[in-house]
């Protein structure tokens, strides 16, 4: 059986282990359009501020590939898919072809149309390892960064800039920054505390034009007329799946591929993981990319035991972040800014100043937020991930932000190992 | 061999969170632990919900949410031995694990900007948690005595103590 992956991360990785667990002698073939061995992309920032080098941005150790007996094609970017013949073309012009298809193509960056973009010092988010290393280049202590966006990769980027010795600042678009995970009490706290470190925000502006000339940029204009000095700019305005490689081959998609609840499409023998998917979302009740490591990895699994013929339903995703800046620890769940009448929400603030908000819909938790001591997020997030009716448990979650739930109540996956 | 708690006889003294802290203390005396920095965290965590007492410590899940949220490729599950050990010069602490734990049994070192977590005293044949407790509350004992069946009876009776069935 011939198991050809798209995508050397996350989602592909985890679902070559799977199949190799099973299936010692499967061919497993894994394109990737970059030419490193899999690394972890969410470390990327940490590699921009100095945390780690990078031999540490690897997940897996250097013989990998050959020990896990899978071929592996670096450079090789998939360009279409024909379902007919089962095969998928790259854009070296060679051609794979397969038994069972699997899409990890992942996400890339939302690319906005701003005046001056087009420059070399003008990078659309972090994504890669080709992105972090041009940055460092950019880097230089005393010289200007402007992120324009202020969701979590573009905090994180903005710490790594500033732990580069950057002046560094963050351009947010809404009255407060990482708005997609937190709510505006916790938000307050995260950019305190970068304000602390060093890190500018402007709040409610948005870029006008981008002012640059050859590989350098010089300016930032805002909608509000105001000119900010950048030797670096950073357009943090999310990310989309990659699907480019898809159309044309009769997958549905729609924001992204949309795949049954065994994790394949509606073609035959082709199966999609990651962040390239829409899933159920678990607390808001409808399909929604969520887009994260843990997400990518769970349904990584589940689709190559599926590609080996297994039948493993994936319940679902929750959105989920984890965020430590400069010592700070914010980490949230589920809907955690539900605020719609139906939804309850119960907020604690204790004594260290650690900020808890928890949302309910009735006596199912659907969301939370943890800022400062975030150490017991994990109860909440198997909470919510189980769905169960908490009833008379509810007060005691409330009071205490912790039950004996999952000693007594939650059920491993339904994953077989 | 596994660590088993019998919440019925659990006081909890917090005498394992004490022996588990200087265990994987640099000087293994609780005097010069206390001093030590960074200073050592513990890996086992009493809980109590007002009528039960729970040590709790990481569960070494066959299926760790832990290990597939880890994006740093640091929590692994050791093959020969089964356990889940995070490998520090790997852990970037980014807490990913301590938001997918579902038991909450994952401490973060913020000094070390590392993630802990049980890993069976590795430096010593015996869990210090098991040998410190005074009431023996906590049992290190052969997995096949613990078959599913056997825990399943456990949480039947747990709940049946709580009042909840």
């Amino acid at each position: 059986m011939r198991h050809l992956i798209l995508g050397n991360s996350a989602a592909g990785i985890f679902a070559a282990e799977a199949i190799r667990k099973h299936d010692p002698v499967a061919e497993i073939t894994i394109l990737s359009d970059e030419k490193y061995p899999v690394y972890s992309r969410c470390l990327l920032t940490y590699y921009l501020a100095g945390d780690c080098g990078e031999e540490q941005l690897s997940i897996r150790d250097a013989d990998y590939y050959q020990k896990m007996d899978i071929r592996f094609r670096p450079g090789e970017k998939a360009i279409r898919i024909e379902p007919e013949k089962k095969c998928v073309y790259t854009l070296s012009e060679r051609k794979y072809e397969y038994d069972r298809l699997l899409i990890a193509t992942g996400a890339g960056p939302e690319v906005p149309f701003i005046p001056g973009g087009a420059c070399r010092a003008v990078f659309n988010g972090l994504r890669t390892l080709n992105d972090a290393k041009s940055m460092l280049r950019y880097a230089q202590p005393g010289k200007h960064a402007v992120i324009l966006g202020a969701g979590q990769v573009s905090l994180k980027t903005a710490y790594g800039l500033r732990k580069q010795g950057m002046d560094v600042t963050v351009l947010s678009a809404s009255s407060q920054i990482f708005s997609q995970a937190l709510d505006e009490y916790a938000a307050g706290l995260v950019e305190g505390h970068l304000t602390r470190h060093g890190i500018r925000f402007l709040k409610q502006k948005d870029v006008n034009e981008i002012q640059s000339f050859d590989d350098t940029v010089c300016a930032v204009k805002t909608s509000d007329g105001d000119v900010l000095p950048a030797d670096l700019v950073v357009i943090g305005k999310g990310v989309r799946p990659n699907v480019d490689c898809i159309r044309g081959s009769g997958i549905h998609i729609d924001f992204g591929v949309i795949v049954d609840s065994q994790l394949r499409t509606n073609i035959p023998d082709i199966f999609a993981a990651g962040d390239v998917i829409e899933t159920f979302d678990l607390a808001r009740l409808c399909q929604r990319v969520n887009a994260i490591w843990p997400n990518a990895t769970e349904q990584g699994r589940i689709a190559g035991l599926n590609m080996l013929g297994g039948k493993i339903e994936y319940r679902g995703s929750i959105a989920m972040n984890s965020t430590e800046l400069f010592g700070f620890s914010a980490i949230s769940g589920g809907f955690a800014r539900g605020e719609e009448p139906e939804y309850e929400v119960r907020r604690y603030i204790s004594v260290d100043g650690s900020y808890r908000r928890l949302v309910f819909k009735d006596d199912l938790l659907v969301g939370y937020i943890l800022a400062g001591e975030t150490g017991n997020a994990g109860l909440l997030t198997a909470i919510i991930r189980e769905g169960k009716r908490l009833g008379n448990r509810k007060e005691k979650l409330i009071n205490s932000g912790k039950i004996f739930y999952s000693l007594f109540y939650h059920h491993q996956h339904p994953v077989v190992s | 061999m596994e660590i088993f708690l019998d919440p019925t006889k659990c006081t909890g003294c917090k005498t394992c969170e004490l022996a588990c802290t200087v265990e994987h203390s640099a000087s293994k005396d609780l005097y010069a632990a206390i001093l030590e920095i960074p200073r050592p965290r513990k890996r086992i965590f009493v809980e109590t919900d007002g009528d039960l007492n729970f040590a709790v410590e990481c569960r070494h899940c066959q299926d760790a949410p832990c290990v597939h949220a880890c994006m740093a490729g640091s929590m692994v599950q050791d093959e020969d031995t089964g356990l889940i050990q995070n490998h520090r010069e790997k852990c970037v602490g980014c807490w990913m694990c301590v938001m997918a734990c579902p038991y909450g049994v994952i401490n973060r070192d913020q000094f070390s900007r590392l993630a802990v977590k049980c890993d069976r005293c590795p430096e010593n044949d015996y869990p210090q948690c098991v040998k410190s407790c005074p009431t023996g509350a906590l049992t290190y004992v052969d997995v096949p005595a613990q078959s599913k069946k056997v825990r399943q009876e456990f949480l039947f009776q747990i709940r049946i103590h709580k009042g909840e069935m």
